[in-house]
Formats: C-alpha cells, sequence, structure tokens
C-alpha cells in the first residue's frame, strides 16, 4: 500500500507543470520594459495578470512563448523540471486576427495539423459546438462578428489539448454572450491546467480567476491568492495596490 | 514542413482565384509583346538576344510577384498571423520559405503558361523558327536559370519586406533600378561589347545556382541575427 502510494506521489511530481519567472528583464533599446519580475503560476490556477496599458503584460507573454527574448532573466514554462514543448502551450494574441479566408473547420484543421495534434476533426466538431459555432461552420471567417472571431482564436488554443493556455486580452470588445461562453469554456477545462489571462476586465477575472499579479510600469507587485484579498472587490484592490506604489515612488 | 506550403498556396491562390486569373490575363498580352523583340533579335544579334533571355524572365517574375510578397508577408505581419507561428514554434526564416516558395512556384506558372503561348504565336503567326540545338542556352536561360534568378532576388525582397515597416520602399527602389538598368543598357555596349558579356553568358548556370544558394544563406543569417522584436512589434 506504502509502495503504491508512493508510485502515486511520484507520478504525480512528473507531472508538474509551471510557469517560473524569475529576475526578467527586458530592454527595448533604451526603454526598460520590465524590471526583474518574479512570479511563479502552478498547475490548475487561473492566474490574471493584470496592470495599465504599457505595463509590461504582453512583452512577459511574448517572453514565456518565446516570441522575443529577455535581456535577462528566467521566463519558463516547464514540465517536471523541463521545458514544456510548444505543443502543448495554446494561446491567443492581443489583437490576433483568424485567417479570414478559411472556414471555421478549415481554420482549425491547419493549426491543428501545426500543432501536431490527434483527432483533429472530432476535435473541431467538438469545440465548435461548444463555442456555439457549428451552425457558422461552413461560413468564412471574414463574414464573422468580432466575438465569433475571438472564439475560433480560442478554439485555435485549445486544438492541441495543451497543458497551458496563454490568453492576452481574450475578452476584449466582444459581445455578452460570446464573454459568457468562453468563460464557461474556460473554467470547464481548467482543472490540470494553467490557465495565464491578461485582462483589463475586473468583472470576468473576478468571475474565473483563482489568483492575481499586478503589473505596473514594468515592475511585478505582487501576486494574490483570492482568497487573500476577500471583503474588498479587486477594483478596489488594484487601485489600493497601484497607489500604494506610486506613493512609495513619490520623492 | 507541408503544412505550411499547402496553406500558403490554398489561402493565398486557391482562396483567391480572381488575383491569379486578373495576373494570367494581363501577362498573356504583356509577355508575348515584351518578348517578341527578343525572340526576333536571336537572327540580327544572337549575343545581345543571349544577355536579355538572362535578364528578361528575371524582371517578369520579379515584377509579378511584388503584390503578392505584400499580401503574404506584410499583410501577415499586421494580422499577427507570423507572430502565432513563431509562438508555436516555427522559426522566421521556416515561415519566410514557404512563402517564398509559394510565391515562387506560382509566378513562375505564371510567367510559363503566357511564354509558351507566346512561343506558339511567334512559331505559327510570326514564322520564327527555332534551332533547338544552338538556341538551347537562350530557352534554358527564358525557362530555367533565369526564373531561378528571379527566385533569388524574390527572397531577398521577402526578407526585406519581413524586416521593414513599409515595403513600398523597397518595391520602389526595386522598380525604378531596373528600369533604369533597361533604358541605359543600350550605353552599357559602348563601355562592355555585348560579345564580351555574351561570352560571360556560359557561367551563367554556376552563377545562378550560386546566386540561390547566397540568398537561402544571406536570409537565413539576416532572420538569425535580426531578433523578431525589430520587425514584428
Amino acid at each position: 500500500m506504502v509502495g503504491q502510494n508512493q508510485n502515486y506521489i511520484t507520478y504525480k511530481k512528473r507531472r508538474m507543470i509551471k510557469i517560473l519567472v524569475q529576475n526578467l528583464v527586458k530592454k527595448f533599446g533604451n526603454k526598460v520594459a520590465l524590471k526583474g519580475i518574479n512570479f511563479e503560476v502552478e498547475k490548475g490556477e487561473i492566474f490574471a495578470y493584470i496592470g495599465p496599458n504599457g505595463a509590461g503584460k504582453t512583452t512577459t507573454i511574448r517572453i514565456l512563448l518565446q516570441i522575443i527574448k529577455p535581456t535577462s532573466g528566467v521566463a519558463k514554462i516547464l514540465y517536471d523540471n523541463e521545458i514544456l514543448s510548444k505543443e502543448k502551450i495554446g494561446f491567443v494574441l492581443e489583437n490576433e486576427v483568424p485567417l479570414e479566408k478559411y472556414t471555421p473547420f478549415e481554420y482549425l484543421k491547419f493549426y491543428g495539423e501545426i500543432y501536431k495534434a490527434r483527432d483533429i476533426e472530432k476535435k473541431i466538431q467538438i469545440l465548435l459546438e461548444k463555442l456555439n459555432l457549428k451552425k457558422r461552420e461552413k461560413d468564412k471567417i471574414a463574414t464573422f462578428s468580432k466575438g465569433m472571431k475571438r472564439k475560433l482564436c480560442i478554439a485555435k488554443a485549445l486544438i492541441s489539448d495543451p497543458e497551458v493556455i496563454i490568453l492576452d486580452e481574450p475578452l476584449e470588445g466582444i459581445e455578452i454572450e460570446a464573454r459568457k461562453e468562453i468563460r464557461d469554456i474556460l473554467l470547464e477545462i481548467k482543472k490540470d491546467k494553467i490557465i495565464f489571462l491578461s485582462s483589463h476586465n475586473l468583472y470576468e477575472i473576478e468571475t474565473i480567476c483563482t489568483s492575481v499579479g499586478i503589473i505596473n510600469e514594468g515592475k511585478f507587485i505582487g501576486k494574490w491568492q483570492f482568497e487573500e484579498i476577500k471583503g474588498k472587490s479587486l477594483e478596489e484592490f488594484y487601485f489600493e495596490k497601484i497607489k500604494n506604489v506610486r506613493n512609495e515612488n513619490t520623492p | 514542413m507541408k503544412t505550411l506550403l499547402k496553406h500558403e498556396l490554398i489561402y493565398f491562390y486557391i482562396k483567391s482565384p480572381g488575383v491569379i486569373f486578373f495576373n494570367l490575363f494581363l501577362l498573356l498580352f504583356i509577355v508575348p509583346t515584351s518578348s517578341y523583340p527578343i525572340f526576333n533579335l536571336r537572327e540580327k544579334s544572337q549575343d545581345l538576344a543571349l544577355i536579355l533571355s538572362a535578364l528578361y524572365p528575371a524582371f517578369v517574375i520579379i515584377l509579378c510577384s511584388l503584390n503578392f510578397l505584400t499580401t503574404q508577408i506584410y499583410s501577415e505581419k499586421g494580422n499577427r498571423n507570423i507572430e502565432v507561428l513563431l509562438g508555436i514554434g516555427i522559426t522566421p526564416f521556416k515561415i519566410l520559405r514557404n512563402k517564398i516558395i509559394s510565391v515562387a512556384l506560382v509566378n513562375y506558372l505564371l510567367y510559363l503558361i503566357p511564354m509558351i503561348f507566346a512561343l506558339f504565336i511567334f512559331y505559327f503567326i510570326f514564322n520564327i523558327k527555332f534551332n533547338l540545338p544552338c538556341d538551347l542556352i537562350f530557352f534554358l536561360n527564358i525557362f530555367v536559370f533565369s526564373p531561378l534568378v528571379g527566385v533569388s532576388i524574390i527572397s531577398i525582397i521577402g526578407m526585406l519586406c519581413l524586416l521593414s515597416s513599409d515595403p513600398r520602399y523597397i518595391y520602389i527602389i526595386f522598380v525604378l533600378g531596373s528600369f533604369l538598368f533597361f533604358f541605359s543598357f543600350p550605353q552599357l555596349s559602348k563601355v562592355i561589347p555585348f560579345k564580351s558579356i555574351a561570352q560571360f553568358i556560359m557561367y551563367y548556370p554556376f552563377l545562378v545556382i550560386l546566386f540561390l544558394i547566397f540568398s537561402i544563406f544571406l536570409c537565413k543569417m539576416v532572420l538569425k541575427k535580426v531578433p523578431p522584436e525589430k520587425y514584428l512589434l
């Protein structure tokens, strides 16, 4: 029995997934976009990464996705202490536009093949059903509303059944129904995954996220579990933290 | 990367047949009319015809490709589709390579069909005779070597298009440079006789292959050295 438990623990340990950011610095010429950021996100968390425009959220995401390289420091997505394969990371970039000449099926099939996903056609059907896009399966994406396009980008991020999902402003400028559908699907898939969400929409964050990290002017202010900020709204908490930092910085 | 190449061909060409047919229709008119003097020249000045056979196809293929390069590289950059592919782990060189192969394949076909059409017209209507063993280098230039020069230049322009914030400047420089070259071409014969250049054409196939290797190497090195943030953000 003990042996069995030990095996189970070993198995659980091997499947450890985490996002690790240590002393992350990014400079664009003379401008310092990230000033030594540190945080960790673990399996099962829906982590909200919030901050004002130009705080460094998108830069952090680009480094995590290895689109750009850091000036110094580390930003890794680990699976059992090794770098997680890119096929297991789903993502949606800020202002990403799906391939509009394709139908949803063609679009998801293309990315499914690029991601080398299994059972692509079956997964497409499930995703289209869940995101309420089945009726428009054969229409060109160009004819879709902004919300529907965003939902398709999310479906693309999920096509490879990823362990980590990174979403940069996924709910920006989309209608209420689409927002709810995206929220529901994220809550459904969160088990055993990491969802890293950058957003300005504090209401959505409060509804779906389990932890929050605040960044301001390239500095990471801190990370909190939602239990720690009970009694206050996220908006109050956010402004309090931002105000404290600004006061500290004022001579 | 068959998936990427298939995507480039389907998404940019099969899904937009109108652009292909429009270009083909234009070239069915332009290629026979503009290549006629080159074929006609073979009897009067074989040296000059040989030189032009090494330059003309490359020029046509590059001119046709410019519009497609804008759509496939510059617009895709704006739609963030290149950034998405980078995020999935595809290198900038692989992305560019598949785009260039698709542009080159389609534009070679767009050049080839009107050129074969032109040969039929020249042979049956204008009675221009072809002497295949003698004209072998001429035809190899028209159908193989000069288009390969075009592909090499397309890959360099494609790379510049990926790196630049406005590719129109590259096109303007290329088009102006090309016209300047063709207009000053008759003057060139006063400095270097056509005969000397034509003799040089014997080495053309080797130079073409060297240039193709150089352009691939150049794209690979530049895209390895220049970080994506310099051209994507």
